[in-house]
């Protein structure tokens, strides 16, 4: 048996296990041992599918040795945050009264995976209910507050905490999460892995958990901006029973040019940011500038980003969740905020949500006529390092500012982002930096992040203790 | 103190320090008309999908109140009759 080094990445770990110079039982196991010994202290898991991987891994080991090679991710393990529907294991929404909830398919995902070979280790925690209900610390599910591999005394992020601490800790090679306004970004940012936002109706939520039907979206979280195009290819695609869903969705096959582009600069989101972040980030832009790209600050349009995402989620996610509201079990729930957020939630007028839509389609276009002079926009993906565990946030890192919020607008404009790691900050915790563009110029997101990261070694690098 | 939503925007922005501004703010300028909208409000969720605990009314009245005035900056985008919510209704004929 070859040593696995789980700083592998998807790349190195599918060449090795179509070359057969290692199995896909032997990796498997590999992961599943991870996640059974680190998965519960860092508040990573819900279930370990041990036998239904293991049995996958036999399969796909199978079909290699006969040559029915499918792809790179054949045989390799994931992880999906709870949201996601398996016959296999109880779906939780991380969310006390759906603890015990079980469907008898696969979400459109996990089938797309399965059909990829890729092999299912694990339902990932996550923020109960994805967070609609306006958490507001880290302890906001069943399975506990989610820690970051760098430092257990601060958060992992959310809403995909799990896959944010998992992926950190090398307790699977990839994992899927999903972002409503910053769960992908946050959790990727606060755990030092690489993460991709795509473009909203680019992957299908069959079978995901709704919380906010006009903003919903799932997306990879991984070693890499390469791994996430790998996941990508296989988990993108139009599907008739998700109608959100794109006729012609990117192809994530093609590698984008990424060079030169016009990069914008979002003025303000890391002058005031914690300093660490500031400074990586402007290590991030001399490196951009150094590739040839055009890059120039930017002043981002003025528009109420903050009370539209507000309503919008306050009230599809009241709707999606009226059934828990009205029987009491909301008040289950383990966040004191979120037993009482869904009501508050719930008082939103339709005046006020329809107001918030119409608004949100100005906000579109005003992005839009951005992405008219700029192939890019970048900020730092949060402006502080992870928040700590205990602690309500608002008192977590006091006195920084991000400026105009990149990740909210850009949800509401369905544009999709690319979150790569940039270096440390306080406490050993990651920093990283996002890469926005135009909705469905997917690709060109990821090929930034893929450029920069031939450059540096931030992605690489593992925290010790789980080297 | 921010709200809920202001908190909930700021993990989505990470606007720390604005949002704490803008709570501040608010607190200081939370009038009679925010604080009357916000019991009606709390009555008529309780009517709706209660009863709250006393603990919990307080609290739902309390954000309210903050939350109001910052859902009210919705108005600072003037609209026309033309202005369509961004989703778009299709009448598809089925076979």
């Amino acid at each position: 048996m070859s040593t696995i080094d789980p700083r592998w990445d998807v790349r190195e770990l599918a060449r090795r296990i179509r070359t057969r110079e290692i199995s896909s039982q032997e990796v498997t196991d590999f992961y599943l041992q991870r996640l059974e010994r680190w998965g519960e202290s860092l508040g990573a898991v819900v279930t370990i599918v041990r036998e239904h991987a293991m049995s996958r891994a036999a399969a796909a080991d199978r079909e290699i040795a006969q040559g029915r090679y499918r792809g790179p991710l054949h045989g390799v393990p994931y992880g999906v945050k709870d949201l996601l529907a398996t016959r296999v294991a109880p779906t939780t929404w991380g969310a006390e009264p759906y603890r015990n909830q079980h469907f008898d398919f696969d979400a459109a995902v996990v089938e797309r995976l399965d059909a990829a070979g890729a092999v299912l280790c694990a339902k990932l925690a996550m923020v109960e209910l994805a967070g609609g209900f306006g958490y507001d610390e880290a302890d906001a599910s069943f399975t506990g507050p989610g820690r970051s591999p760098w430092n257990p005394e601060f958060w992992s992020g959310g809403s995909s905490s799990g896959p944010g601490a998992a992926v950190g800790a090398a307790l699977v090679p990839f994992a899927i999460g999903s972002e409503t306004s910053g769960s992908i970004i946050t959790p990727a940012a606060f755990s030092g892995v690489s993460g991709f936002r795509p473009t909203y109706g680019v992957v299908s939520r069959r079978g995901a958990m709704a919380l906010s039907w006009t903003l919903d979206k799932l997306g990879p979280m991984a070693r890499s901006a390469a791994d996430c195009r790998l996941v990508m290819q296989a988990i993108a695609g139009h599907d008739p029973a998700d109608e959100s869903t794109l006729e012609t969705p990117p192809d994530f096959h093609l590698r984008a040019a990424a060079s030169p582009l016009r990069i914008g600069v979002v003025r303000g989101t890391w002058e005031k940011a914690q300093p660490e972040v500031g400074r990586n980030f402007e290590s991030t832009v001399s490196l951009l500038r150094s590739q040839g790209h055009h890059v120039e600050e930017i002043d981002f349009p003025d528009m109420p980003y903050g009370p539209v995402v507000s309503a919008i989620v306050d009230a599809e996610g009241a709707s999606a969740f009226e059934e828990i509201l009205r029987d009491g079990r909301a008040k289950t729930l383990r966040n004191r905020q979120d037993r009482i957020g869904g009501y508050e939630a719930a008082s939103l007028l339709a005046i006020e949500y329809l107001r918030a839509m119409r608004v949100r389609r100005r906000i579109r276009a005003s992005l839009l006529e951005l992405f008219d002079r700029w192939d890019v926009v970048t900020a730092p993906a949060r402006s502080t390092v992870a928040y700590p565990i205990g602690v309500p946030f608002r008192e977590g890192w006091k006195g920084y500012s991000s400026g105009p919020p990149v990740i909210a607008s850009m949800n509401l404009a369905g544009a999709p982002a690319s979150v790569i790691p940039n270096g440390s900050g306080p406490e050993g915790l990651p920093t990283a930096v996002q890469f926005v563009t135009r909705p469905g110029h997917d690709p060109l997101a990821l090929a930034v992040a893929e450029s920069v990261q031939m450059l540096t070694a931030h992605h690489r690098r593992l925290p010790e203790r789980f080297a | 103190m921010p709200t809920r939503r202001e908190f909930g925007w700021m993990l989505s922005a990470g606007a720390v320090a604005a949002t704490v501004a803008h709570a501040q703010t608010a607190d200081e300028t939370a009038d009679d008309s925010a604080a009357q909208r916000a019991r009606l409000r709390t009555q008529l969720l309780e009517l709706e999908l209660g009863p709250f605990t006393p603990e919990d009314r307080a609290k739902i009245r309390e954000d309210l109140e903050r939350y109001l005035p910052y859902l009210d900056r919705l108005h600072s985008v003037e609209l026309t009759n033309a202005d369509e919510p961004d989703f778009i209704f299709i009448a598809e004929s089925h076979k």
